[in-house]
């Protein structure tokens, strides 16, 4: 079983419809660099309202795949936006950025050599 | 056959959320449900003016709006669409925040199913439905509330969350009853429900008022359920009402109401099944032609169908009174704890009803200065104390205490915020509210009436360290004498006034200390705490007895 996200329980998330789960997987690939933009440009403008905010959606989809690696470094920098503290907040985006980008590569994997856009196509047609 | 068709505004920041929740909502066929999404707090208000959407699903952090004042600036867009707050499981205290605040329900979305999702979509809008309906009642909203409160607190089981949030069992007559002198038969509607039947009977007051509403009855038949279980009494809650205007009707026409009422209702009322008591707009008297009428029914006597009686015919020694002498003793226990000694502190009464005049006549008798003092018609103010039983002679000759001479009068909103050690709510719903709550002025707020303090204004006297003891306790001592009257006529015994007062103190010392010891627990208000402690035993008691069949 991979470390980066726990397939089973993310299942159970997507009611145990695993195309569903596929198909959420490719939505998540294609926002993601949206999201992380987002908490990027929140801290570059140390708007710490906005970093707790963009961090928490991130750590909504962290958890929907059961990453919880993932989730854990979204959970710290929106707790670093909480508490209006970018001390650390480097540290924080660069964990973030190793563990996201762990868990898009896992996604992008399960998605079984369809890229996102022929998933979702699939989806919408 | 036509499906039902429901439009959910989804409003989501999240793409990956958004997706999920619309095809979960796309397998449903039965009803099919439309989606409509709005990523922002700005779309979805715009939305929501455009018109036609069912119910909302809530995402609290959006980009233009964070934490519950999303939920607020979407409630006050429009009251009446019903609102799911969405949220994540480290959230959930805000989530419940925003029940409190007259959302529906919220949604956790780590495990969110189909089934689950549909189903909160379904009682969301049912509840919305009714209340619309000819269960609209601000008091039974409030009821509810408090109730999702506590049951989100204490983890109370979703099944029964949802069977405890109306009554068990209901009846609506349109009683007709003759007019004196004329030929004309008067329909007034008329009410029974039972909130609970797994507790033995149920228990409940009758009331004749001209607002009364099937919401009302049920919002009072769930407080009742509530106040049996924390003081352990064997009932579930009951209540009743007639929409009628006691006070226009002569005494022959409220008796053969009352007969009329009994003989509607006969099927539901026994000592055994569902035993009604006084409440406002009905009296001892009330409550002998009940018993009349079913004694006639049956073919004998049976005092136990109704209790708060006449003594004569069964009643007990001290009911008339225990109401505000069990406030009173609460009272008196609560300054104990706190170092107050009573005997000289004051007190501020608002209403001269039974439960308002016997408190302020038992807080006085043991030692308190009662400063103010209400009833409909006048507000009282005086530092120096009032004398008691002066203002009864004076009630008793002229029926209002309007024109009595012993204090000045003042505007009956000011009556409240009067500073003093003790305030007692016993006249009406809804006095103590966000808008006075600040005002507020005393250290213990003893409620002799039922939800005199709405939930905002609950948390900010909780903040100054206010003791609020919560309607369901403090105004307990008239149904755990009611009880002891109904202990005594299946028995055939009466027991001494004393030791019916002995009995009712323990009963209400011990629900007490066992609601202080949740709220301390729990770390929660005093109300909420005694909630938690009331529906903890009735949620283990239909656990016990399973679901038939």
């Amino acid at each position: 079983m991979s470390t980066l996200l726990d397939w089973t329980k993310a299942l159970q998330n997507a009611d145990g419809d695993e195309e569903l789960l596929i198909e959420l997987a490719g939505v998540f690939i294609d926002a993601c660099p949206e999201m992380m933009q987002q908490v990027r440009a929140a801290i570059d403008g140390r708007n710490a309202q906005e970093l707790q905010r963009t961090a928490h959606s991130l750590k909504g989809s962290a958890h929907l795949f059961a990453a919880s690696e993932a989730g854990a470094a979204a959970f710290r920098l929106e707790e670093m936006g909480a508490e209006n503290n970018f001390r650390d907040v480097e540290d924080g985006w660069n964990l973030l950025r190793f563990e996201i980008e762990g868990l898009l590569a896992e996604l992008a994997a399960r998605l079984g050599g369809r890229n996102s856009d022929e998933a979702r196509n699939t989806q919408d047609s | 056959m036509t499906h039902k068709r429901i439009t959910v505004l989804l409003v989501e920041d999240n793409p990956v959320y958004s997706r999920l929740i619309e095809k979960l909502l796309g397998r449903s066929d039965n009803p099919v449900f439309e989606t409509v999404l709005a990523g922002t707090l700005g779309q979805a208000l715009e939305r929501l003016a455009v018109g036609g959407i069912d119910v909302v699903l809530l995402d609290l952090m959006l980009p233009d709006s964070t934490a519950l004042d999303t939920f607020y600036r979407v409630r006050a867009h429009d009251l009446r669409i019903p609102v799911i707050v969405q949220s994540a499981m480290d959230d959930v205290g805000l989530a419940s925040k925003a029940v409190e605040g007259g959302a529906e329900d919220y949604l956790l979305k780590d495990g969110i199913n189909s089934a689950t999702l549909i189903r909160s979509i379904h009682y969301a809008m049912e509840r919305t439905h009714a209340r619309g309906a000819e269960w609209s009642s601000a008091m039974l909203h409030l009821a509810q509330q408090q109730f999702l409160k506590a049951a989100h607190i204490a983890g109370l089981d979703p099944n029964i969350r949802q069977r405890l949030l109306f009554p068990e069992r209901t009846q609506i007559a349109a009683l007709p009853f003759k007019r004196d002198g004329i030929d004309q038969v008067e329909t007034v509607f008329a009410y029974r429900v039972q909130h609970v039947l797994s507790m033995g009977p149920t228990k409940g007051g009758l009331r004749y008022h001209p607002e009364v509403s099937l919401g009302e009855v049920a919002a009072l038949s769930m407080w009742m359920t509530w106040k049996c279980a924390l003081a352990k009494l064997p009932f579930g809650g009951a209540k009743g009402g007639v929409r009628v205007d006691p006070a226009a009707l002569s005494k022959d026409e409220l008796e053969r109401l009352t007969r009329r009422y009994t003989s509607e209702f006969i099927g539901m009322i026994g000592p055994d099944k569902d035993i009604p008591a006084p409440d406002m707009g009905t009296d001892a008297q009330v409550m002998a032609w009940i018993m009349d009428t079913y004694s006639e029914h049956v073919g004998y006597s049976v005092p136990s169908v109704v209790t708060g009686k006449p003594v004569v015919l069964g009643g007990s020694l001290g009911r008339h009174e225990a109401t505000g002498r069990g406030l009173a003793y609460l009272v008196s226990e609560t300054c104990r704890q706190i170092g107050l000694d009573l005997n000289g502190a004051t007190a501020v009464v608002q209403g001269f009803g039974n439960v308002g005049m016997h408190a302020a006549t038992f807080l006085a008798e043991a030692g308190a200065k009662i400063i103010g003092i209400s009833d409909v018609s006048v507000a009282l103010h005086n530092p120096k104390g009032l004398p008691i039983d002066l203002l009864k002679n004076h009630v008793r000759q002229h029926r209002q205490l309007f024109g009595c001479p012993y204090g000045e009068i003042i505007p009956s909103r000011d009556l409240l915020e009067l500073h003093c050690d003790i305030l007692a709510p016993c006249a009406l719903q809804n006095q103590i509210t966000a808008e006075n709550s600040s005002r507020i002025n005393c250290r213990i707020v003893a409620e002799g009436a039922n939800g005199p303090t709405t939930l905002e204004a609950d948390d900010m006297l909780q903040a100054r360290g206010i003791i609020v003891l919560p309607d369901i306790l403090a105004n307990a001592g008239g149904v755990i004498v009611s009880y002891f009257e109904w202990v005594q006529g299946l028995q055939n015994l009466t027991w001494p006034l004393e030791e019916i007062n002995m009995r009712m103190r323990d009963i209400l010392t011990d629900a007490l200390a066992r609601t202080q010891r949740r709220a301390q627990a729990e770390k929660v208000d005093l109300r909420t705490a005694a909630m938690i402690e009331a529906l903890s035993r009735v949620g283990a008691a239909n656990h016990l007895r399973g679901l038939f069949p």
